[in-house]
């Protein structure tokens, strides 16, 4: 009975994740296509006006650049997409000629992971401590401040936050001597006399070339945190299983722990996964200002190189990886919350 | 032969911060609960029943404020603790395992996201840490038995999985669990239907009897009052009007306030079931009264009623006080 009903809400959600996929694998297919002045009408309308190349001959290069049979109905070239999505094929590079998509992505997107990942854990783990204490101290003098900062960050656009650090960090010759961090130096993902892989170098490398993104996720995401954990634990600190618990006489360590915390957690465990989403949107403004080789950065160098393959390729992954973590954000959830599975089990 | 003093409440005053000033939810109200005896306090929606209940075991809600009084009790060893005055972890070694409470309305009262189980364990670990779950398992069971209730089924269900009548009586066993000498009880029965009312309150009493509780509860329905409680305590705009025991209470009230309180019961028996109601409603709390805050709607009021607030008295049975210029006298 309550496996089936685990188990029931796991197929449903995970029917509901690929669902979403595939709609939005359509939709990029509709725009490629279909839309009026589509990339691949524009490409041949290009090839055809400016190198004079023949109907057939531009149609048959586009198809090639595009990996579509353009001479095939709308529909079959539909299914051979949906094919190809699936295998996760998306062809190869219009700028770097012979370089699959695919492999393109697979070497930015864990950067970009990486530091969104990151900053929106420490931002997570930092807000949410200082939301719950501030909730705590409402009469404190400084609970007024700390808010007051908080909602503040969270009001401020990232970039703003990035070129802020950017100066504080990079710039700004403090004391006379130089910037703390040398920017120069921190150009792309990792320097080059280290080795990729797993050793304390390497890693030590990265984070250091990934502060600054991750700085500048975590103090844009930071405030959010606190002012929604704040709320939800003053909510939830005068429900009646926390008065009674205290009238039971529990240590108001574990009343924190088993009562307070976990129930404050659960409004804001979603919101977790549609953040992740947002800024990795957001990474393609501050992988620009950072210069960091990011799957941000490459969808800015495929939009203005008109690279179509790579743009799609990169719409779909960031869709996907968007996708997925909601997904698991909602099995969090349910784990956490027994009356959501309930609630939908009938 | 009267049992020994376990409560004792001694002028206590609480006002809430409003923002339109100070509102007096209780106001100098004294009140001893003796070990065995069944306390309980009635008086219409808004009078201060659970502000002050829940004054004793610590948890009002913020912008509470206890302005005077005492809240005495006899611990183990003939100590006699003010609450108000103890330390915080002392105060919770009593809690529970000396003092326990039920809420008013308890349909929250279980942690949602933990199985019943967990909220049964947590409470004994709290005070006898050495206590194996399988020990704590097997006494739940019991007690969860003994309010009428399938006990594998609560303990292994979520709080939203169990029906409110359910929830509350789970609570009751809860309330149990550490056999406290006393136990808090607000509007105990209100989710209940008829027949399980009835059952709860046997319950009480058999359990009374055996293990020698004390109850403090507050009812809106006066025919548990006479089955369950050996004294009744009338309140009325914060204040405590009248004390007596209950056969007296009964037979002999003296404040027209708790005169209305007992003709307000409907009465089925009666041809036509005219319902009385007393006139008008309670004063606001926030502005200050000079006589008797029941004055306006008196129909037994004098001149000097609202010009000064009548003390506590006894009648003519010395367990027997009230509050009143001109008390009821059976004419
Ligand atoms: N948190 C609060 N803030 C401000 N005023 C409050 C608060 N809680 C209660 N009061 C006020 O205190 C007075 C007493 O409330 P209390 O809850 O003690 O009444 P009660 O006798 O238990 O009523 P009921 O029978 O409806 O449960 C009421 O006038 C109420 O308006
Ligand atoms: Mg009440």
């Amino acid at each position: 009975m309550k496996i089936n009903n685990t188990v029931l809400f796991i197929i449903k959600r995970l029917l509901k994740m690929l669902f979403t996929i595939w709609v939005v694998t359509t939709i990029i297919f509709f725009l490629i296509r279909l839309m009026p002045s589509n990339p691949v009408d524009r490409y041949v309308e290009e090839q055809m006006v400016q190198y004079g190349l023949s109907a057939e001959e531009a149609r048959a290069k586009a198809s090639f650049l595009f990996s579509m049979d353009l001479d095939k109905s709308m529909l079959e070239q539909y299914i051979t997409y949906l094919g190809q999505v699936i295998r996760l094929d998306f062809g190869d590079s219009l700028l770097s000629p012979g370089v699959p998509v695919m492999a393109i992505i697979a070497e930015r997107l864990p950067w970009t992971l990486f530091t969104v990942g990151f900053g929106l854990l420490l931002s997570f783990i930092i807000g949410i401590s200082a939301g719950a204490i501030l909730a705590y101290r409402r009469d404190k003098w400084y609970e007024p401040v700390v808010s007051g900062i908080a909602s503040f960050l969270s009001s401020i656009p990232d970039f703003l936050i990035a070129i802020f650090l950017l100066i504080l960090f990079g710039v700004v010759a403090w004391g006379g001597g130089n910037p703390i961090l040398p920017i120069e130096l921190l150009r792309g993902n990792y320097s080059m006399d280290v080795t990729p892989g797993f050793n304390f170098a390497f890693i030590k490398d990265a984070i250091m070339h990934g502060f600054l993104p991750i700085m500048t996720y975590t103090v844009s995401q930071v405030g959010i945190w606190v002012l929604l954990m704040k709320g939800s634990t003053i909510s939830t600190l005068s429900a009646d299983y926390v008065t009674l618990a205290k009238v039971r006489g529990i240590k108001p360590r574990r009343i924190l722990s088993a009562y307070v915390g976990r129930n404050a957690l659960l409004p804001i465990s979603t919101e977790f996964a549609m953040r992740l989403g947002f800024i990795i949107g957001g990474s393609l403004i501050i992988e620009q200002l950072f210069v960091y080789q990011g799957i941000g950065l490459e969808l800015l160098k495929a939009t203005s190189g008109q690279d179509y393959p790579l743009m799609q390729g990169i719409f779909l992954i960031m869709t996907i990886a968007i996708v997925i973590s909601s997904f698991l954000a909602e099995i969090f959830y349910a784990v956490l919350d027994p009356r959501i599975k309930a609630k939908e089990g009938n | 032969m009267k049992n020994e003093k376990l409560l004792d409440i001694q002028n206590l005053s609480v006002s809430f911060k409003t923002k339109r000033g100070f509102l007096k939810a209780v106001n100098n109200a004294s009140l001893t609960i003796h070990e065995n005896e069944s306390v309980a306090l009635i008086g219409e929606s808004g009078c201060g029943k659970t502000t002050l209940s829940t004054s004793i075991v610590d948890i009002l809600p913020l912008g509470a404020m206890i302005t005077d009084g005492k809240i005495l009790y006899k611990d183990v060893d003939e100590k006699v603790l003010n609450l108000l005055e103890l330390k915080k972890s002392k105060l919770r070694t009593l809690l529970w395992s000396k003092i326990a409470m039920m809420f008013q309305a308890s349909q929250s009262s279980f942690n949602p996201v933990k199985k019943i189980r967990m909220d049964f364990i947590d409470t004994v670990k709290a005070h006898k840490p050495r206590m194996s779950e399988r020990e704590i398992i097997k006494r739940s069971e019991e007690l969860l038995k003994m309010v009428m209730l399938d006990a594998n089924l609560v303990l292994n269900s979520y709080p939203h999985e169990l029906s409110g009548g359910m929830k509350q009586r789970a609570l009751l066993a809860l309330s149990l669990l550490l056999e406290p000498k006393l136990i808090i009880l607000d509007e105990p029965t209100t989710a209940l239907d008829l027949l399980t009312q009835e059952k709860i309150v046997v319950l009480l009493n058999e359990l009374k009897q055996q293990y020698g509780f004390s109850y403090l509860f507050i009812t809106h329905d006066l025919s548990i009052v006479s089955e369950l409680a050996d004294v009744v305590v009338t309140m009325y705009a914060g204040r405590i009007i009248e004390k007596s025991p209950v056969k007296e209470f009964f037979k002999n009230t003296k404040h027209p306030y708790s005169l209305g309180l007992i003709k307000a019961i409907p009465k089925l028996s009666l041809d036509h079931t005219e319902l009385f109601s007393i006139p008008g409603s309670p004063p606001d709390l926030v502005e200050d009264t000079i006589g008797c805050p029941f004055a306006p709607r008196c129909d037994r009021r004098l001149n000097r009623c609202s010009l000064e607030m009548p003390n506590m008295i006894p009648a003519d049975n010395p367990h027997h006080e009230y509050a009143c210029w001109n008390p009821n006298n059976g004419d």
